[in-house]
């Protein structure tokens, strides 16, 4: 029996990807299990893990945390195979239809259990899969709400940029998230360098604010100029990275980061701050659409996600037909989650897509074998303290995102709340 | 509210940004059915009252087309204005465009607009603060741009 867990996954030097096996925990699956669902975790597994459990028996318990950060798959047929990206099964795979067009259709994104191939299967984000099994153990759409406390939320970040390594990098896009994590850690005095990314072929220019939150601060930066963001990983990281999931500013990231030499610092990200809570339009809809019903909201948030551009939402002729079963299985999935939870509506429209948004955006930075990435605001402590508060702290109609100005005001530049920016914008080269 | 209420009922967390004002509910109505799933991101404010249907959120946006000179503000039927004075100066008014495609004459050719091509013009009009504190990189090769296939010559009117 073993339990293998928290950061758990590296790649050995030859090039073959392995299981880097991080701890050991003597425990009973069921053990595991009561642990998971009580969400007091084994105290080795706190943070951000992922733990297999397997026993001569042939019993197995795999288990990914909140937004699967670390992600997990595995066989249909039998749990030995466990991989950390789909590209390592080794088995005659067919493709799964319905997961591909999903994933076309929902910009990049898969929901469920479902991969690429059908005869794998993902641990979706806050599951644990026991003897095949697949069960919730933590969804944040279930979570009770508590009071809000600035002071315990300001807490918890301080804490999480507190213990991350030295020597450190931040990524600066000009953005909320990033500018927050930039004042906490000049709050700390803590030692970073700071990085951002520019191309010439970027729609617009968000440097002009990266230079203002540093100037603010006191602080220099690196800029480095990429021109798409996409193929321009390892050829090995490439087919992994990208036959499953689509190109994003992840690769831009990474690649300024090994031209600048950083490849022995801990990188750190905004991602999944306040930015995966839902936007403002969709909060507009559901507060003016006459005689709206759950599932026509949840139709128009998977909508507005795969079209991105807002002007075609709810445009149902738009969706190619072999798309038509995809953008039904989203909506199911979302009907599916709307209706089993208690919360009151407003916290369930924040956070609808949350999870799964949170577990796209991370995929990419777990697949890296060279970079080590830390993301403060995928911390559970930060989740746990955030993400349970009513909405109505989180999004004030002050402004978007305002639980950054509430709790961290002194530390903090309000400067990118004066751009209408949303996101790195580094051309992806599959686009064009 | 009747029931076809809204699903949101507390609206206190929506901040007022871009508000559309229209003269009569019985005309937000129609708007609400006929073009706002095609671009969301507006309040949709009737004069008269009845919409949104949250006099909270009704009476921040009535406030905000009153007394706020940062907001976006779009008219349609300009016999709103005769119960608020809009306090900013980012404003388009629709009704010509919609009176063009009414004319019979065909001498006067309208737009054809449709409710996908008003809502492409409102989300345009909301666009411009992200342009004007931004810009917009077509000059330097921005890919879309450079390499759509459809562009035509009136996309040179950009360079």
């Amino acid at each position: 029996m073993m339990v293998i867990g928290a950061e758990s996954y590296r790649y050995s030097d030859n090039g073959h990807s392995r299981l880097w096996i991080k701890g050991w925990i003597n425990m009973t699956d069921q053990q595991l299990q009561a642990a998971l669902e009580s969400r007091g975790f084994p105290t080795e597994l706190r943070g951000n893990f992922s733990v297999i459990w397997m026993d001569h028996a042939g019993n197995s318990c795999l288990a990914v945390d909140h937004y699967a950060t670390l992600p997990l798959f595995y066989t249909d047929s039998h749990v030995g195979q466990v991989f950390h990206c789909v590209k390592q099964a080794s088995a005659q795979l067919t493709a799964d239809q319905d997961c591909v067009n999903q994933m076309a259709f929902f910009g990049g994104m898969t929901v469920g259990p479902s991969t690429i191939y059908q005869e794998i299967k993902r641990v979706e984000p806050g599951h644990y899969v026991h003897n095949g099994i697949s069960t919730s153990y933590l969804d944040i759409l279930q979570l009770p709400l508590i009071a809000y406390d600035a002071e315990l939320v300001r807490q918890s970040l301080i804490e999480i940029c507190g213990e991350l390594p030295a020597p450190a990098a931040l990524m600066l896009s000009g953005g909320k998230d990033s500018a927050t994590l930039c004042g906490v850690l000049e709050h700390l005095d803590k030692p970073c360098r700071y990085v951002t990314v520019r191309s010439p072929l970027q729609q617009f220019a968000e440097q002009q604010i990266v230079d203002r939150i540093c100037a603010h601060h006191g602080i220099e930066y690196s800029s480095v100029e990429v021109t798409h963001s996409g193929a321009i990983l390892s050829q090995e990281l490439n087919e992994r990275f990208l036959e499953f999931w689509p190109d994003n500013p992840f690769t831009a990231k990474r690649e300024a980061m090994l031209r600048l030499g950083l490849g022995d610092h801990a990188l750190i990200t905004g991602e999944v701050g306040c930015g995966t809570y839902a936007v403002r339009s969709l909060l507009l809809y559901a507060a003016q659409k006459p005689g709206l019903t759950a599932r026509q909201l949840c139709e128009y948030m998977v909508l507005d996600m795969a079209f991105y551009n807002k002007r075609h939402a709810r445009d149902t002729d738009l969706i190619p037909k072999h798309h038509q079963k995809a953008f039904a299985d989203l909506v199911d999935h979302y009907e599916r989650k709307w209706l089993a939870s208690s919360l009151p509506d407003l916290q369930k429209i924040v956070h609808l897509n949350t999870q799964d948004t949170s577990a796209f955006r991370m995929y990419a930075y777990s697949q890296d074998t060279d970079l080590t990435w830390h993301h403060p605001y995928a911390d559970w402590r930060w989740v746990s303290n955030t993400i349970p508060i009513h909405a109505s702290h989180k999004l004030t109609h002050r402004a978007e995102k305002w639980l950054y100005v509430d709790c961290f005001g002194d530390c903090i530049t309000t400067i990118p709340w004066e751009y209408p920016k949303n996101g790195l914008a580094i051309p992806a080269l599959s686009k064009y | 509210m009747d029931s076809l209420s809204p699903l949101l009922a507390s609206t206190d967390i929506i901040p007022v940004k871009n508000v559309l004002l229209l003269a009569s509910d019985a005309a937000a109505r129609l708007y609400l059915d006929k073009v706002y799933d095609y671009y969301a991101d507006i309040i949709v404010c009737s004069a008269e009252g009845g919409f949104p249907q949250q006099q909270e959120l009704w009476q921040r946006a009535m406030h905000s087309v009153a007394e706020d000179a940062s907001i976006n503000l779009i008219i349609c039927g300009c016999d709103a204005l005769q119960k608020v004075k809009p306090a900013t100066a980012k404003i388009l008014i629709l009704d010509d465009l919609i009176m063009s495609d009414a004319s019979p004459s065909a001498r006067k050719p309208g737009m054809g607009l449709d409710a996908r091509k008003v809502a492409l013009l409102i989300k345009s009009f909301l666009d411009q603060d992200k342009k004007l504190k931004m810009g917009l990189n077509f000059r330097d090769g921005y890919a879309g741009f450079r390499e759509w296939s459809a562009r035509g010559w009136m996309t040179d009117l950009l360079l």
